[in-house]
């Protein structure tokens, strides 16, 4: 296995308001501290809810956003300590797919010009050999090489979000970040999305970042998950043991709160609910994130931050986590899930 | 096979005996575009309906169409809403607006887009209780605050004078829902109110919903595109494709024996554990103006012959005992369901 992508200890604080001199008086650890590998030819899957930091830990990836502390390595090579130059060649290599295809394809731009953005900005191909590589990637994504000529108003959510894809993918990167690339569309275009983005990953061994808040989804589509928490990973491991059989108190809650597509086995009458939302309080506590929300909280947790240990199904960042216990001991509702 | 035309809206639940509000034949223009067309359905007392479809299927213009709703451009060029002895597409605007809060009342999917942000909470659920109840100031307010307080906001009294931003997207889907209860309404249509939430908040929003149902007896339309929130929620389930129903029936006969391949196509197309891909409907769906003669889903429907795409529009007839399928073909395909 050669990892494509590593990311050590990245952290991430946003100032969300200023005072009257421009100092900062409320700002947002949005990562707090995540580290992660990703394989070649892998889906790692990062579940979490709104402010969990998924998104920026996605744009940190791909260097959207610097760091404040951290690193992110691309095939070995610390992306920090490069010059321009060399960033850009690495940059060809992480490409990312956004949520809202209707915003992050520009209007007025042909989908072919797009398309071959990024062509133009990180390969050194004449316009000719652009043209060629575009109709190729369109194809390649399930469109007409004629389409090129085409402008965004013209498709579908989903053929736009295919026309995204084929963007990401122009440059040949060893890795895609994918933040929620199907949250924005109706079910029978997503399907296409996905089934895309796995040809993709089967046939040219490309890697994927899979972010989304959607559990089925991830277990559908990821390998391996991680699971974050206000800025940190709580949960991580081979995705369908560990939404199987959840391991991290938070895990299992989310998983609990996955409505089923199934009358016969309604999930959500009954069982424990999360009181508050995650988006209530901020504050980097000394002990657990999720101390404040947690079922089986106890004094300790608290006043220490519990380590990643490991579990049956990878690892976990719980106090009552032990070998191959779960923090939680399985219900009889939890049935209800498999 | 009986078919069904005049009565497509007839109750289908047994046991549930009061029709509060009967949708016949709605239909709705916007510029001389059909985008709903004859849509037929009835919401008894205390139970929820679910309306299922995708983005263009025109649910939410169903869903406003009952309130009188049309934006600028629309028009409502058939059909009948009844609701307590009255026609709704017949009421006068000032009849509307009496209605409207009062007895149909109506939340949203971006709750915090429907709260005006420089208002306190409390001054916006208690303008609504004066404006319906037609109660003073400080009663409104002590009114508002015990509505609050049922919608399971902690401290409510003190959260009245906060403003949406300090909401969270579930909170500010509880103010929306305490203000849709001021009045006591009788019908509640929910358009995707927990869509823009996530999971953990949408469990205990739905939760919530189902709790005050049952405290005031409350009739649910329940708009979503998520068959897991239809599951949980519906008692009956009203399925859209290209702006008319194609199926209707109790939410057991839905998910567990589809009479339609669109119905079938959607329950396909949920991530299963195991399957590993997802199965995927081909082509995209019809734009209103774009619909295509017979079926409008036989493009895309696996099962198509060439009888489905006749210039006549299939009807809706019972497939089965108090299930309608709008598909020439129900009675012959054995479609699946979830086990």
């Amino acid at each position: 296995m050669t990892t494509v992508l590593e990311a050590r200890s990245l952290a991430k604080t946003f100032v969300s308001s200023r005072d009257l001199l421009g100092r900062p008086i409320r700002k947002v650890q949005a990562v707090k501290d995540v580290s992660l590998q990703i394989e070649r030819g892998e889906i790692l899957g990062v579940l979490g809810e709104t402010g969990a930091g998924k998104s920026t830990v996605g744009r940190l990836l791909v260097r959207l956003e610097e760091p404040d502390a951290g690193s992110v390595l691309v095939d070995g090579v610390d992306v920090g300590s490069l010059d321009k130059s060399a960033r850009r060649a690495l940059k060809a290599k992480v490409r990312m797919v956004f949520q809202d295809p209707f915003t992050s394809l520009s209007p007025r731009m042909s989908v072919g010009d797009s398309v071959a953005e990024p062509l133009r900005l990180l390969a050194e191909l004449d316009r000719r050999a652009r043209a060629v590589k575009v109709a190729g990637l369109l194809e390649s994504v399930g469109l007409r090489a004629e389409d090129a000529r085409r402008y965004p108003a013209e498709f579908s959510g989903g053929q736009l979000q295919r026309i995204a894809i084929a963007r990401a993918i122009a440059t040949n990167p060893s890795v895609v970040v994918c933040d929620e690339p199907v949250a924005s569309l109706d079910m029978s275009m997503r399907a296409q999305v996905i089934n895309l983005l796995r040809d993709l990953q089967a046939e040219r061994g490309l890697a994927l970042v899979f972010i989304s808040h959607d559990l089925s989804l991830v277990e559908l589509i990821a390998g391996r998950v991680l699971v974050m928490y206000r800025g940190r990973v709580v949960e991580s491991g081979t995705a369908s043991a560990i939404l199987a059989a959840p391991q991290h108190p938070y895990t299992r809650a989310l998983v609990d709160a996955v409505p089923i597509p199934n009358p016969k086995r309604r999930a959500l009458r009954g069982g424990a609910r999360l009181e508050r939302s995650a988006d209530d309080e901020q504050h980097d506590l000394p002990g657990c994130d999720f101390a404040d929300r947690c079922p089986l909280v106890m004094d300790i947790c608290r006043v220490a931050r519990p380590d990643p240990r490991p579990t049956a199904t990878g690892d976990a960042a719980c106090h009552l986590v032990e070998g191959d216990r779960p923090a939680q001991p399985v219900v009889d509702g939890a049935a209800a899930q498999s | 096979m009986l078919a069904r035309t005049a009565g497509e809206g007839a109750p289908l639940l047994q046991g549930s005996d009061e029709a509060l509000l009967r949708v016949e034949g709605l239909t709705v223009d916007f510029g001389g575009v059909r985008v709903v067309d004859d849509v037929s359905f009835e919401l008894m007392r205390g139970r929820t309906l679910g309306l299922v479809g995708e983005s263009g299927s025109g649910k939410s213009v169903t869903a406003r169409a009952i309130l009188g709703l049309v934006a600028t451009g629309g028009r409502i060029a058939a059909g009948s809403v009844h609701f307590q002895n009255r026609d709704l597409v017949r009421a006068t605007r000032h009849e509307l607006r009496e209605i409207r809060g009062r007895d149909i009342a109506m939340i949203f999917q971006e709750p915090r887009r429907a709260l005006d942000p420089s208002f306190k909470i409390g001054t916006q659920i208690a303008a609504v209780a004066r404006r319906h109840l037609g109660l003073g100031k400080a009663q409104a307010w002590k009114h508002a605050t015990q509505l609050l307080s049922e919608m399971r906001i902690p401290q409510a009294a003190l959260r009245m004078h906060d403003y949406p931003h300090q909401f969270s997207g579930g909170m500010c889907q509880r103010v929306m829902l305490a203000m849709a209860l001021v009045a006591s309404p009788k019908v509640l249509i929910a358009d995707e109110p927990t869509t823009a939430l996530d999971v953990s908040v949408q469990a205990r929003i739905l939760e919530l919903i189902r709790e005050i149902q049952v405290e005031r007896d409350l009739s649910v339309l329940f708009i979503s595109h998520d068959l897991g929130v239809i599951a949980e929620m519906c008692d009956e389930v009203a399925v859209m494709y290209a702006g008319h129903l194609v199926e209707r029936a109790a939410v057991e006969s839905i998910f567990g024996h589809p009479r339609h391949p669109y119905t079938q196509a959607l329950l396909d197309s949920l991530p299963q554990r195991g399957v590993g891909r997802f199965h995927q409907i081909r082509g995209t769906i019809p734009m209103p103006g774009e619909w295509p003669s017979g079926c409008r889903f036989a493009p895309r429907c696996d099962f198509a012959e060439p009888r489905c795409s006749a210039p006549e529009r299939v009807a809706l007839v019972e497939a089965a005992d108090r299930h309608l399928a709008r598909c020439v073909r129900t009675a012959e395909l054995d479609l699946e369901g979830v086990e």
